[in-house]
């Protein structure tokens, strides 16, 4: 039986500043049933990402999030009804969802996924943090064997998936990331070769020490002064690769540009390169299979940090924005029922 | 052949921002005959460029850095006065790095000859040198670009941006510039034929200009500048733009590092690129560019403006003119007669 109200969490008012759990708020409403061409669906899980705070801003590949409605972010649900031939009851189904239990979608929106393993791979590792590191390394930053690779926010879903991509195409990985566990945890458990903890020293003479020889490949989730950081060490013709830039998203000033751009770039011949994973959209089932093999051989370690409750997906959010994250950050709505 | 005096500027000391003419000081060096293998070359014309600052520095670049005391280098045209080459004869125009001299004694590979009939023999300086290599290898090349594309070029009526407009505009591209004059700006609509020029000094809101401009947005920026066309140019990307990075002006004399732009987060939500690049690194692609060339020569389709100094005492003074604007197109010292023999 279906409940006959739904809950779901509304962006209350736009941030100012950083962003707190009172910016949202819990609200219910009545059931909907789908139309012709839509399905109802229940949310198992949803994810929490960097990039739900940069929809705020409205300076990103997606709609702004407005205040008032519904807060948005990618989900996986199972469908309950479906009015559409494409859909049955119990297809797993993935789709900007929003943060909410239930919703009806049209069917051409919900992507059906298959299960292989874990029913949460399907967000991580299989999903688009997993996916947008197997893109970001393999396909713009291509790493070589004997290479030098840095990751910022590597203890992070993308960061901690990059780092051991670079691994497994020989190179050595350095992760930077932001506390002494996180830094034991990605040499002990990721074998990642070295780790630099930016809130105890500071990154360009830390870079120093740990990567004497320069950087040719810098996977940067971060920006700002990590990215100013590691330019200055790049070796020429060295890639960079922008994946994110989550130090400059809980803000209403964003930090001035880092130095060096665009002096070293010239200098050094560097590729810098912004990308989102639809971009790679084409290649996303092969990415799948393999970034599936990889975890079965376990030959990449899969690191989820699941937050109980839809009410805590707010708190889920801001505590992912202050570092308190490992691995993956999903919000566990519901179990599957089929 | 009896000894010459050649007068040689030389770097006097290294410059702190902005450089003055104390900086430079002018000398006189003995040049001997050629040796085996070696030809005596009397220069016509030299080149003054944005990148010899950077040389200017005691600093590791791409290129070493000048040494106190010494002859400033640089690109030059001369005509060979002595030969005991087989590869240059007394006559031939050359092409060498040997620039800030009146004469010189180098290998005879060491220069190249050029095609005094294709066009006159300074523009193997500027459009059919390593300025219009510049523009040709970060256009097509770091650019990718496809025809019907819109480009912006910052510093567009300089030696390289010039040659950019114009490669873009035979492309069938929309193209708009920046220049930093009324007149400069006039010229590159109605010579240069660009869709629209931009006086960045007296447009208000470059950002707003730009989008003005071109409100569809830019799919390929040529960043000469760097500054505040940097952040323009990230405003109004496309998604999947591309950002050729070929040089950056405004920062030359810089004595701090200045901050980058504030909106390099655009990288990421509009999936740019941006790429550095030197023209060495390019010369693979000099057959191609020549050939090229000459075909939009031919077909008026490439124009160019040069602002000479007369004499190479006035080398440092047109050097320093570069930083303040003082140029259209191509910056060129005649430094001797058309005709050295």
């Amino acid at each position: 039986m279906t409940a006959s109200t739904l809950r779901e969490i509304v962006l209350k008012e736009a941030p100012s500043g950083k962003l707190t759990a009172a910016n949202f708020e819990l609200r219910t409403a009545p059931m909907p049933a789908p139309e012709a061409g839509e399905a109802l669906v229940r949310v198992l899980y949803i994810s929490i990402d960097a990039a739900n705070r940069a929809w705020m801003q409205g300076r990103t590949y997606r709609e702004q999030v407005l205040p008032g409605t519904k807060m948005a972010g990618g989900a996986l649900a199972e469908v309950i009804t479906s009015r559409d031939d494409a859909l049955r009851p119990g297809d797993l189904v993935e789709a900007d969802i929003g943060w909410c239990d239930y919703a009806v979608l049209p069917a051409k929106l919900l992507q059906k996924r298959t299960r292989r393993g874990p029913v949460t791979h399907l967000l991580s590792i299989l999903g688009i943090t997993g996916k947008t590191a197997y893109f970001g390394m393999l396909h713009i930053g291509e790493p070589q064997s004997g290479e030098t690779v840095v990751v910022s926010a590597a203890a992070g879903a993308v960061g901690s998936v990059a780092g051991q991509l670079a691994k497994s195409r020989g190179a050595r990985v350095i992760g930077i990331t932001g506390s002494a566990e996180k830094c034991t945890w990605l040499t002990q458990e990721l074998g990642f070769d070295a780790t630099i903890n930016y809130r105890d020293e500071n990154v360009m003479h830390a870079l120093k020490r740990e990567a004497p020889d320069g950087v040719d490949v810098f996977f940067d989730n971060v920006g700002g002064d990590i990215f100013e950081s590691v330019l200055f060490r790049m070796n020429t013709h060295g890639r960079i690769v922008c994946c994110g830039a989550v130090s400059q998203y809980d803000t209403d000033t964003p930090a001035h540009g880092p130095r060096g751009v665009p002096g070293l770039i010239v200098t050094k011949r560097l590729k810098v390169q912004g990308f989102i994973v639809m971009d790679f959209f084409d290649r996303s089932l092969q990415a799948e299979a393999e970034l599936a093999g990889f975890a079965a051989q376990g030959r990449i370690k899969v690191a989820e940090d699941i937050v109980e409750g839809l009410e805590n997906a707010p708190h889920a959010l801001v505590g992912l924005l202050g570092g308190e994250n490992v691995g993956k950050r999903l919000v566990h709505v519901a179990d599957p029922q089929s | 052949m009896s000894n010459v005096v050649s007068k040689e500027i030389r770097l006097a000391r290294r410059p702190v921002g902005m450089p003055k003419l104390d900086d430079f000081e002018v000398g006189e060096a003995q040049i001997s005959a050629p040796g085996d293998d070696e030809v005596l070359v009397r220069n016509i014309w030299m080149s003054v460029d944005p990148y010899m600052r950077g040389r200017m520095y005691d600093r590791e670049s791409y290129v070493p850095p000048f040494q106190i005391g010494q002859p400033l280098e640089g690109g030059a045209i001369g005509q060979v006065i002595a030969s005991n080459s087989s590869k240059v004869a007394v006559g031939d125009y050359v092409n060498s790095m040997m620039g800030w001299r009146e004469y010189f004694v180098a290998k005879g590979d060491t220069v190249q000859k050029v095609d005094e009939t294709a066009a006159p023999v300074q523009a193997y300086l500027g459009t059919l040198g390593m300025p219009g290599l510049t523009a040709y290898a970060g256009l097509l090349r770091i650019g990718e670009l496809k025809d019907g594309e819109t480009v912006f070029v910052s510093a567009a009526s300089g030696a390289v941006g010039a040659v950019v407009c114009q490669i873009a505009k035979a492309k069938g591209c929309f193209v708009v510039g920046t220049a930093g004059s009324d007149d400069k700006c006039t010229w590159l609509e109605d010579v240069a034929g660009i869709d629209k020029a931009i006086n960045y000094k007296t447009c208000g809101d470059l950002t707003e200009a730009v989008r003005a401009a071109a409100p569809k947005g830019v799919d390929v920026y040529f960043e000469n500048v760097g500054g505040e066309h940097l952040v323009a140019a990230l405003e109004n990307m496309r998604p999947f733009g591309r950002l050729v990075m070929c040089g950056m002006i405004s920062q030359y004399n810089a004595t701090e590092p200045s901050p980058g732009p504030s909106n390099l987060i655009y990288m990421v939500g509009k999936s740019l690129k941006m790429q550095g690049f030197i023209v060495s690194n390019h010369f693979d692609l000099l057959p191609d560019f020549i050939s090229d060339m000459s075909k939009w020569i031919a077909a008026g389709k490439l124009k160019w403006e040069e602002t000479v100094e007369d004499g190479i005492d006035r080398a440092p003074q047109a050097f320093l003119n570069l930083f303040t604007g003082g140029n259209k197109g191509k910056m060129l010292v005649k430094i001797g007669p058309d005709k050295a023999i």
